[in-house]
């Protein structure tokens, strides 16, 4: 017995020595950390594929009895062009106003955008902030707008991104953005980096009926920069890659599992967006 | 002058522990040791590089000392290095207490506490050692505790820091190995012809978290392990004339200096098969490496913090032309063989003649591992194919006819060839093929009096070129005399020069005495830059120029 029990320190003493440490590779395949400083921009070394994406931005609300049948057209146009296009639903306005005392899905930077773009009828909706003449593109995303879409992703990436989640870290999650420029840009750039969340669960109004538990999906939460973006540290020529990190709290209100975060780079001047990139927040 | 002197009360306590516990241990004990001491005058010389040394004297001294009283032993060493010789790292100079330990050996439990040395299996994962002559010392300071429960097993477990010159290393090493002979505790096996011993280890550092940039984006830092483990099988088994030792060993994310901080994970395979009966024995050793330098400090680059070993697989050789290209093991990555075949033809036969004749026969290859690149630092480092083998590192061949003439005479011939590729030692240039000649001749006059010859060539297609500095290149030969009179004196004289393609003209001469456990020897002449090599362990010997003298003593 007194064997066996020397024997089983041993074996046990084994295992509490196996627990050596095993380091996981980023998606580039990297085993690094972030060392600098959080909105610092880098010089990269990360070469993305030339893929240009569009972004949908609805502005929508529980009050809004058309808004389910935009969300079934925009669910349609997510399916065909998969992750070519991302969907930000920017709950705003009077038809935002919360039904039965549930959450309040507006937020100060969506409705700052909401007034910006002068919403006045919901669902509104607008491809890369794109302008038709001198005004914005704004439409009725209740039927399909294909070509909206098509305009923009069978185009060369002028600017080519990717988004990564970093993790958390003392309550803080970590959010990397890659930028590979392909061509040249010659004007100023914004990066806007935002929080969205699916399968948020409220009252939603529709046609002749109100849905009691309707999943809103693509919620807008909150922006992680600034508002309107903050300014992209880059000379804009072909070859360039650079990067940055974030770092930001999430909204306590926020599920973290159901939430992405969507990452666009803007002309600074128009505020026409050149491309944009989507990930899982980790 | 560094002195480090800060374990000599520990030490003293130590020591005194048998005094203060139990009187009748100062008659029970005993004192033993053994003294060494190396000097070294070299003066400048532009033609073999030999530098001034500003010192004009240079020496290593230590001392071992060691207490024993039944099972209790302790011991310490003293050390000096002022200054260190030429080759030996210059962080050695000072001089103090370097190594000190109590120990209990029992039947059952061995206990050591201080510095200690230890190996699990071959040493793949773990060899805490010290060879003088290279400079090495990678002592564990700590605890190492070994078991034997009952006859047949063995248990040992250990923990502690490198030693690392004066200081010790930061990162804590752990292990735990166990060893089964079944023929041991398995009674019906006890007289079988088939022998198995099995075993297994475990060794993990643990070593602080650091700030090591990634040489891609200056943004990142490594995302480095903290605790690092390797683990190894091994088997021996026996039947009849039979023999096979395999061990295998795999090491975890070690990113280090050594590698270049890739997170590839390290794998070592040794293979040794032995045949053997009256006047036959014949011995193949497969072996490979890939990714398995494992230090306990992750940032040193030098002949110190290792924590494994890497056994070499090819011949240690002892004439100086086939010892002059010697294989340093590439513990980043390698496979190689060897083959090793002796033979004593009988006496009273047409080749044996009167007294037989010696055959020994070698061959060794070692090659690198092949890689496809993947990245660099803070990457997976590369892809590896198991079976592949990479860029040719070392090959060599030797024949060996040793033959007793008559009674006082002995001849020893030796062929040998070599290639070499000087990649292996970090420089760029084609492979050196070697061709290599010894003559060794034996007359014992008398009881008293021994006479030795030794003639050797090499030829060579390598040729010196000033750029690249290699002052073994070309065709070279050498002559040695050595007489061993009175059984106490010996006096050797011998010269090697390169007669084509190379430089230098390498003459010695050493006179030595021998007088029970003590041997003192002086030497004078010229000593060419190289690697000095042991078990594939190698460092830098530097050209010197002038007189060295060696006192060594025991008691």
């Amino acid at each position: 017995m007194k064997t066996f029990k020397i024997i089983s320190f041993f074996i046990a003493s084994l295992f509490l020595l196996a627990s050596c440490d095993k380091i996981e590779s980023d998606e580039n395949g990297n085993y690094v950390v972030f060392s600098g400083a959080t909105g610092t921009w880098y010089d990269s070394d990360v070469e993305l594929p030339a893929i240009q994406r569009a972004m949908v931005e609805k502005y929508t609300g529980v009050r809004c009895t058309n808004c389910p049948a935009a969300d079934n057209v925009i669910h349609t146009a997510l399916d065909k062009y998969d992750d070519k296009l991302i969907a930000i639903a920017v709950h705003s306005g009077r038809f935002g106003e919360p039904l039965n005392n549930e959450a309040d899905l507006r937020t100060e930077d969506g409705t700052a955008w909401f007034e910006y773009f002068g919403i006045v009828s919901q669902p509104a909706a607008m491809v890369n902030r794109g302008r038709s003449g001198n005004s914005w593109d704004l439409f009725t995303p209740t039927s399909g707008f294909d070509d909206r879409i098509d305009a923009i992703v069978n185009q060369d990436a002028n600017v080519s991104m990717q988004i990564i989640s970093a993790g958390e870290e003392n309550g803080k999650y970590n959010v990397r953005i890659y930028l590979d420029y392909k061509d040249v840009v010659s004007s100023g750039q914004t990066l806007t980096v935002l929080v969205t969340e699916d399968d948020i669960h409220t009252t939603q109004r529709g046609q002749n009926t109100e849905y009691t538990d309707y999943a809103q999906n693509h919620v807008l939460r909150q922006v992680v920069t600034d508002t309107w973006g903050m300014e992209v540290s880059s000379d804009g020529m072909p070859g360039t890659k650079r990067m940055v990190m974030l770092s930001f709290e999430l909204r306590e209100e926020c599920i973290p599992q159901n939430c992405h975060l969507v990452a666009f780079v803007s002309n600074k001047e128009t505020r026409e967006i050149i491309n944009a990139a989507e990930c899982v927040l980790q | 002058m560094k002195t480090k002197q800060k374990h000599l009360p520990l030490l003293a306590l130590l020591l005194a522990t048998p005094f203060l516990g139990n009187a009748q241990g100062i008659l029970g004990g005993h004192v033993t040791g053994n003294i060494q001491l190396d000097g070294q005058i070299s003066h400048a010389d532009s033609v073999i590089g030999a530098a001034d040394v500003p010192e004009k004297l240079l020496m290593n001294a230590r001392a071992d000392i060691l207490y024993t009283n039944g099972n209790f032993s302790a011991g310490l060493r003293f050390e000096a290095y002022q200054n260190p010789m030429l080759g030996f790292n210059s962080k050695y100079q000072g001089q103090g207490i370097a190594n000190y330990f109590a120990a209990y050996n029992g039947d059952k439990l061995s206990v050591t506490m201080g510095n200690f040395y230890e190996q699990f299996g071959s040493g793949m994962i773990l060899r805490a050692y010290e060879d003088r002559y290279l400079g090495v010392d990678n002592s564990l300071l700590g605890l190492n505790v070994t078991l034997r429960p009952i006859e047949g097993v063995t248990l040992k477990a250990l923990a502690g820091k490198q030693r690392y010159y004066w200081e010790y290393g930061n990162g804590i090493v752990r292990g735990i190995d166990g060893e089964v002979n079944f023929n041991s505790i398995i009674k019906s096996m006890a007289e079988s012809k088939f022998r198995l011993t099995m075993g297994a280890g475990f060794v993990s550092k643990y070593e602080p978290d650091q700030t090591i940039s990634y040489t891609g984006n200056s943004a990142f830092r490594l995302k480095l392990p903290l605790n690092v483990g390797a683990g190894a099988i091994r088997a021996d088994i026996n039947y009849g004339n039979w023999s096979l030792q395999a061990e295998y060993a795999h090491k975890g994310q070690d990113p280090s200096i050594m590698n270049e901080f890739i997170y590839r994970e390290g794998d070592a395979l040794m293979l040794n098969a032995t045949y053997s009966q009256k006047g036959f024995s014949a011995n193949l050793q497969a072996k490979r490496v890939d990714n398995m330098s494992f230090k306990s400090v992750r940032t040193e680059s030098g002949e110190m913090l290792y924590i494994n070993y890497i056994p070499a697989i090819t011949k240690q050789h002892t004439y100086a032309f086939l010892s002059m290209y010697p294989y340093a093991t590439q513990t980043t990555g390698e496979m190689g063989l060897q083959a090793d075949v002796m033979y004593k033809i009988k006496k009273e036969t047409l080749l044996g003649g009167k007294y037989g004749t010696d055959i020994h026969l070698n061959g060794a290859i070692i090659t690198g591992i092949d890689t496809n690149r993947i990245g660099g630092d803070g990457t997976l480092g590369y892809t590896s194919d198991w079976f592949k083998t990479g860029d040719l590192y070392y090959a060599d061949a030797s024949l060996e006819v040793a033959k007793k003439l008559s009674s006082k005479l002995k001849l020893t011939c030796t062929y040998g060839y070599q290639i070499f590729n000087p990649i292996v030692e970090g420089h760029e240039g084609n492979l050196h093929h070697n061709h290599i000649l010894v003559g060794d001749l034996t007359w014992k006059i008398d009881k008293k009096n021994v006479l030795r010859f030794e003639a050797e060539w090499m030829g060579s297609d390598s040729k010196y070129d000033k750029n690249i500095d290699d002052k073994r290149c070309g065709d070279w030969i050498m002559g040695l005399v050595e007489y061993n009179f009175t059984s106490a004196w010996f006096v050797s004289v011998s010269d090697q020069y390169a007669y084509r393609d190379g430089v230098g003209n390498y003459y010695n001469i050493s006179v030595g005495y021998n007088h029970g456990a003590t041997r003192l020897q002086l030497g004078y002449g010229k000593q060419r830059e190289g690697l000095l090599c042991i078990g594939g362990v190698c460092r830098q010997v530097p050209a010197s120029n002038g007189l060295t003298f060696s006192l060594t003593t025991s008691f």
